[in-house]
């Protein structure tokens, strides 16, 4: 496997038990006759995003006192932007070129700019592999009667814990070092299943909760689930954190163009729209739904605030409760150790796949032991994508505006460059504004995205109109 | 008999369903409520991989 098929391996593994060849047309358009209908978006993202976090983010809210109006407004109005995002940012563009995100910035910022992307998407999937991990491992907390850590625990409470944790990450790793395609034909097997257990810990969590009828619900919501009180240490939520979150939670995939990958084999740009499966069914329901689980544990014990999702599922839905979050983990968890892997061996293609993705899951095991991470996952979602949304913008940047100014699109390509500088400045500075915005203004993470946006496309392009040179005859005419 | 199994499957997940909505009527107690959960569940892994490698 080249260097280049790997780095697009990277981004499609997820994708292609899905019935999309991702793994085809690396170098070049997708043909039309190779697009795909509507139904197949449908089905990838209503299965993409119900995940395991999902059993994590909806007790945070509650944990952080969200009001009821701010969750179940404020989710609607946040996934619908994410939608609108995806639909009228990432799609027309995927639709237009229908390259991979990839492909596009090495065509803008030459191939080392690849190297940069793939250490920092690495890195941030061994974080993202070590919450699946602790999700699926607080599933054997249960059995094993394993003291839960506090909300506001940072490192591991007990040794069983921790040896919980290593078992449970060793087996994931092993089999994400051996590939992924047993667990990723087991996945699309789970998937229904695990749909439609969310939905079900919803109806099931009623009862426990106090609510007799329809017109209780509300009063039950306000009183009981969210009564916007925040735990210890917990940023308070308001309507426009919630809002912000549900619009930026994924900001890596649609302004960060990341769905380029996926949204290039769309017949349509409108096909973006199917995105609402996945937000309405992961980002909404699954929300709202394991917020009544903790609803449900706090109602037991308002003493006990630990947000720890084996015990919250199993308390409402038993054994099967159980059997979700350890597969919610397990199935989300293998294939993004297997691109962690895979992106840092794109740096360096002589290392060994297996051996890497062995580094990549010892780093996320590490992660997972610290339940401290996954108690702040409402932060470390949006820093996963705050970092990788500078080159969206520059993407967008170049395929909109770079020749309204009178500059020339693809400009590594056309000048062939190993490095064009401006998106790598772009990048850099535009998180610089970010951490400049959160540390001297005071502005919280949840509300640094479109500022960095913009401040990275602003930056591409003024950088480029003062770096790029004209390009010699031969070239202008290729272009 | 692939379109009997996979009546059985989409069964399975409406009996999870079915069975949830009736405890949030309180029409059967929460531990009736997981026991057809668990048998559902049973049933949904034990039928699917059948149909879906069939398909395949």
């Amino acid at each position: 496997m080249s260097e280049v098929e790997k780095q697009e391996a990277v981004t499609n593994s997820a994708s292609e038990d899905s019935g999309f060849a991702v793994n085809e047309y690396e170098r070049e358009p997708v043909p039309e006759t190779k697009t795909k209908g509507l139904k197949s978006f449908v089905g990838l993202f209503a299965g993409e995003h119900v995940a395991a976090t999902e059993l994590l983010i909806g007790p945070l809210f509650v944990a952080a006192g969200a009001s009821a109006f701010s969750v179940l407004v404020g989710l609607l109005v946040g996934n619908f932007l994410a939608v609108t995002s995806w639909t009228f940012l990432t799609a027309p563009i995927a639709v237009k070129n229908r390259l991979t995100l990839y492909y596009q910035l090495e065509k803008i910022g030459g191939p080392a700019i690849i190297k940069i992307y793939n250490a920092a998407n690495g890195f941030l999937w061994c974080c993202l592999g070590g919450a699946f991990i602790y999700v699926s491992a607080t599933a054997l907390f249960v059995p094993f009667n394993i003291p839960t850590p506090a909300i506001t625990d940072w490192a591991p409470k007990n040794a069983g814990m921790v040896v919980v944790i290593a078992a449970v990450g060793v087996v994931f790793v092993y089999m994400a070092a051996k590939g992924y395609d047993t667990i990723a034909h087991f996945a699309n097997i789970a998937s229904p299943w695990m749909a439609v257990m969310f939905i079900i810990f919803g109806f099931s969590a009623l009862p426990e909760l106090g609510v007799k009828s329809f017109s209780g619900f509300w009063h039950v919501a306000n009183n009981v689930v969210w009564t916007g009180v925040p735990a210890a240490g917990a940023i308070k939520f308001t309507f426009w954190h919630i809002v912000c979150f549900a619009w930026f939670g994924n900001m890596a995939w649609h302004i960060g163009m990341g769905d380029l990958s996926i949204f290039r084999y769309a017949r349509k740009a409108r096909y973006g729209l199917a995105s609402a499966a996945g937000m309405y069914l992961g980002h909404y329901i699954a929300w709202i739904t394991a917020a009544f689980l903790y609803a449900v544990q706090l109602q037991r014990n308002p003493a006990d605030t630990s947000v720890v999702p084996g015990p919250l599922a199993s308390r409402v839905a038993g054994y099967s409760g159980i059997l979700l979050v350890l597969l919610a983990g397990w199935t989300t968890a293998n294939p993004v150790i297997y691109r962690a892997g895979l992106a840092f061996q794109a740096i360096r293609p002589k290392w060994s796949r297996v051996w890497v993705t062995f580094v990549a899951g010892a780093l996320a095991c590490v992660v997972a032991a610290f339940p401290g991470f996954c108690n702040r996952f409402l932060s470390v979602a949006m820093l996963y994508g705050l970092i990788l949304m500078p080159m969206g913008a520059v993407i967008f940047a170049d395929h909109y505006l770079v020749r309204k100014i009178g500059l020339v699109k693809f400009y590594a390509e056309k000048a062939g460059k190993h490095v064009y500088w401006p998106p790598v400045l772009a990048w850099v500075c535009s998180l610089l504004v970010c951490v400049l915005l959160w540390y001297f203004a005071g502005i919280q993470e949840f509300f640094l995205c479109l500022p960095g946006w913009l401040a990275s496309g602003v930056i591409y392009l003024a950088l480029s109109k003062i770096m790029q040179k004209p390009l010699k005859s031969k070239q202008v005419i290729n272009e | 008999m692939s379109n009997l199994l996979r009546f059985i499957s989409f069964s399975a997940l409406a009996l999870l369903l079915v069975s949830a909505v009736l405890c949030a009527g309180g029409r059967i107690l929460p531990d009736t409520n997981r026991s057809f959960i668990l048998a559902g569940t049973i049933v949904w892994f034990v039928v699917t991989p059948i149909w879906l490698r069939k398909n395949k």
